[in-house]
């Protein structure tokens, strides 16, 4: 089971940079996902991890062995595509057992792998059936029994769920998740989909602009974000922005336009710090009187969630902010209302130098 | 703007009915989402609306106008396909003021009227960008204000969002939404997203091969879903059989193997019904907790997906189902953890017993 680890990869095409001095390493047995938004270099990445492409500077190792210049035919590696690539005129079964067949090993080890492969991806009763005989979720399957056949100990799954229709995704969340524990593989898997990270690996990477921002357990991340970028990206978020006034022990006291301030936690702010809060809109409850950590406000305007509701809430610091309640809850448009914001779970981030609005930039 | 009423529309592409017999009106100025799975019959719709396709038989009016046998120019549409379809050669500026040049519109009427969009859409200073060196979110936003600048009666989306990053969809979602509203074009959306017709749509049509299953302003869509696939569609549901009893004070007693619970009641069902109840409205505590109606049961899966946290239970008579809290309610739930499903009598529905079982009730393809 390797363990694979990038030491400060760059690449550059001509004068653009797609991949910036990163530092990655993937701990053997584990489940790694790569997240960003389009053209922030995910790919590249992945793609040099697997030994698609060399880096323009940097090197890879595989349990502490420089593989750079190695091409990606003799590593030890299944990968996973986009887009479904399977031989439309073989069936399940000879798509799965390919590669141990060009291999040309024993007709018992391809048969025993091809079971033991496509029972993990539960297709083994569609053995007999074409690729086009098959809904997109089920050929994606193929395609991951047939990478896992190879007995490779590193899986590289490229964006394996972006082709599929919704519901179908969230079903091959847990079965990829699955497969790759049960066999104990190492695994990384590049998605732009915040959701999709979170649920499949233990551990994921955030990038942006050819960068690595920071990386973390799926709950780490989504409860303290460090950094602010990443509190929008992953879930939602609301920001307001404002300064340090006062700095007691544990909290710091943080004043927005009209002067109402909310208490914070304080982790070395200091007094007239320009900062930015961010809190998730299901953090957020609405409270009867002023007392507590509250910012008055008025309705704008209400979304309809499914199980929840979204009310849109101009505070009286002028911040429109986005709160979700359970849908028993009933409030009119232009209702004065008192948000409370819970202390404990506000993130505080130093206001970023070029603006709140180019550092959450998705594109 | 433009009331739009299909009747009895019916397609057929060789022997397969892409439409059958669709009849829905859509009026001045609503934003209507048609939601529905691959191959339900969304995108040939859009384009018969259009006019690209001619239905084989029914008709389409607008504003009182059948249209059916006029050309897509002689329509006072604006068709956003799935691709965008701009023109390459053409900076964001001139796709955006295509259609109001071709239709002789005077240069200061139409450069006002390109700004203004190109405002609203966040382009105004990628006037000189070509497509190509657009991103994804932004080449949707040009075809969007292109799309806009047609300043047509009736606007159709084919998947706006599809080929976005799925932050962007969520961001642009409400964006799109506003700016339509402030526009006030009756608007038809077809998607086969069930989160972006719920937060989008004035009206929700659901259609499951070529048939227009159910129509209505989307929260009673939501919460009383005519069948089970409308139900599913619409949110992630459990389904267990059960016996309704009439119950003394309102509603009725539902049993399902040793399991007792209240729902609300349905006049038209008693005896043997197909009970249902969407994951996220299930709670759940800590076992020895057990606070009003559910049953108990062990964590099977988990996985934590950010704002919410998704669950499987196997719960004895009720088989496994799925249970979707805030991450908040349930963070200490493990695999194997025992714990109590709580089942609110308000979020139970019934249907009756579907004739080819609850699988074949809910297959999408």
């Amino acid at each position: 089971m390797p363990r694979i680890e990038a030491v400060q990869v760059s690449k550059r095409f001509g004068p653009i940079t797609a991949l910036e001095k990163c530092d990655v390493t993937i701990e053997d047995g584990e489940y790694l996902s790569i997240l960003g938004p389009s053209g922030c270099g995910k790919t590249t990445l992945v793609k040099i991890l697997s030994g698609l492409w060399t880096p323009t500077e940097g090197r890879v190792l595989v349990d502490g062995r420089d593989v750079t210049d190695l091409p990606v035919e003799d590593r030890d590696l299944g990968y996973v595509f986009q887009n479904i690539v399977l031989f439309p005129h073989l069936d399940v079964w000879r798509n799965a057992t390919y590669g141990p067949w060009v291999h040309a090993r024993p007709t018992a080890q391809v048969d025993g792998v091809g079971r033991e492969v496509l029972e993990l991806v539960e297709m083994l009763d569609q053995r007999g059936m074409f690729p086009r005989e098959l809904s997109g979720g089920a050929q994606q399957k193929v395609a991951l029994a047939r990478a896992l056949a190879n007995k490779a100990k590193f899986l590289v799954l490229d964006e394996p769920l972006s082709a599929l229709d919704t519901r179908v995704r969230l079903e091959l969340r847990y079965a990829l998740r699955r497969v790759v524990k049960d066999l104990g593989l190492t695994a990384v898997h590049v998605t732009h989909d915040q959701e999709e990270a979170m649920s499949v690996a233990d551990r994921v990477v955030v990038m942006r602009k050819g960068q690595i921002l920071e990386s973390g357990r799926p709950e780490d991340l989504y409860d303290h974000p460090r950094r602010v970028f990443t509190a929008n990206f992953i879930g939602e978020n609301n920001f307001l922005e404002g300064s340090v006034r006062r700095v007691v022990g544990a909290w710091a006291f943080v004043e927005f336009r009209n002067g109402y301030q909310l208490r914070v936690p304080s982790t070395g702010l200091l007094v007239g710090d320009a900062v930015v809060i961010a809190a998730r809109p299901e953090w957020l409850t609405l409270i009867k009187d002023a007392f507590g950590n509250a910012i008055p406000g008025r309705v704008e305007a209400r979304r309809f969630l499914g199980a929840m509701q979204r009310f849109l809430i101009r505070l009286f610091t002028y911040d429109l902010i986005a709160v979700d309640l359970p849908t028993s809850q009933r409030l009119n448009i232009g209702t004065d209302v008192i948000v409370s914001f819970p202390e404990a779970n506000i993130l505080v981030y130093p206001r970023p130098i070029l603006g709140l609005q180019e550092a959450l930039k998705l594109e | 703007m433009a009331e739009v009423q299909l009747q009895k529309i019916t397609k057929r592409f060789g022997r397969t009915t892409a439409l059958a017999d669709i009849d829905l009106t859509i009026s001045d100025g609503e934003y209507l989402v048609v939601l529905g799975p691959s191959g339900a019959g969304k995108t040939t719709l859009l384009r018969t609306v259009a006019g690209l396709l001619e239905p084989d038989r029914g008709s389409v009016r607008m504003a009182g106008r059948d249209v059916t046998r006029l050309p897509p120019d002689e329509r006072e549409v604006a068709y956003l396909p799935q691709t965008y379809a701009l023109f390459q050669r053409m900076t964001v500026w001139e796709n955006t003021t295509f259609s109001p040049s071709v239709k002789g519109w005077a240069t200061r009427d139409r450069d006002t009227l390109a700004r203004e969009m190109l405002s609203m859409v966040h382009l105004i200073d990628r006037g000189e960008s070509y497509p190509r060196e657009l991103s994804g979110g932004m080449q949707q936003r040009c075809a969007l204000a292109r799309a806009l600048a047609a300043d047509a009666e009736v606007l159709l989306l084919d998947e706006p969002l599809r080929a976005l990053d799925a932050r962007l969809r969520i961001e642009l979602r409400s964006e799109l939404r506003d700016l339509i509203r402030h526009v006030g074009t009756t608007t038809i959306h077809v998607t086969h997203d069930q989160e972006e017709a719920l937060m989008m749509a004035d009206r929700i049509a659901i259609l499951r091969a070529g048939k227009l299953l159910e129509v209505g302003p989307t929260e009673a869509v939501y919460s009383r879903p005519s069948t089970p696939f409308v139900a599913n569609f619409l949110g992630e549901m459990n389904f267990f059989e059960a016996v309704s009893y009439p119950a003394e004070g309102g509603g009725v007693r539902l049993a399902a193997g040793g399991t007792n619970l209240h729902a609300p009641e349905r006049r038209d069902l008693d005896g043997r019904v197909m009970a249902g109840i969407r994951a996220e409205d299930c709670g759940i505590m800590p076992e020895d907790w057990r606070a009003g109606q559910g049953v108990e049961g062990i964590v099977q899966r988990r996985l934590f997906m950010g704002r919410r946290i998704s669950l499987e239970v196997r719960a004895g008579d009720l088989g496994v189902l799925k249970v979707k809290p805030l991450t908040a309610q349930a963070k200490w739930a493990r695999e194997g953890d025992p714990v109590f499903v709580v089942l609110p009598a308000e979020h139970i529905l019934l249907f009756p017993i579907p004739p080819g079982g609850i699988e074949a009730a809910l297959e999408v393809e």
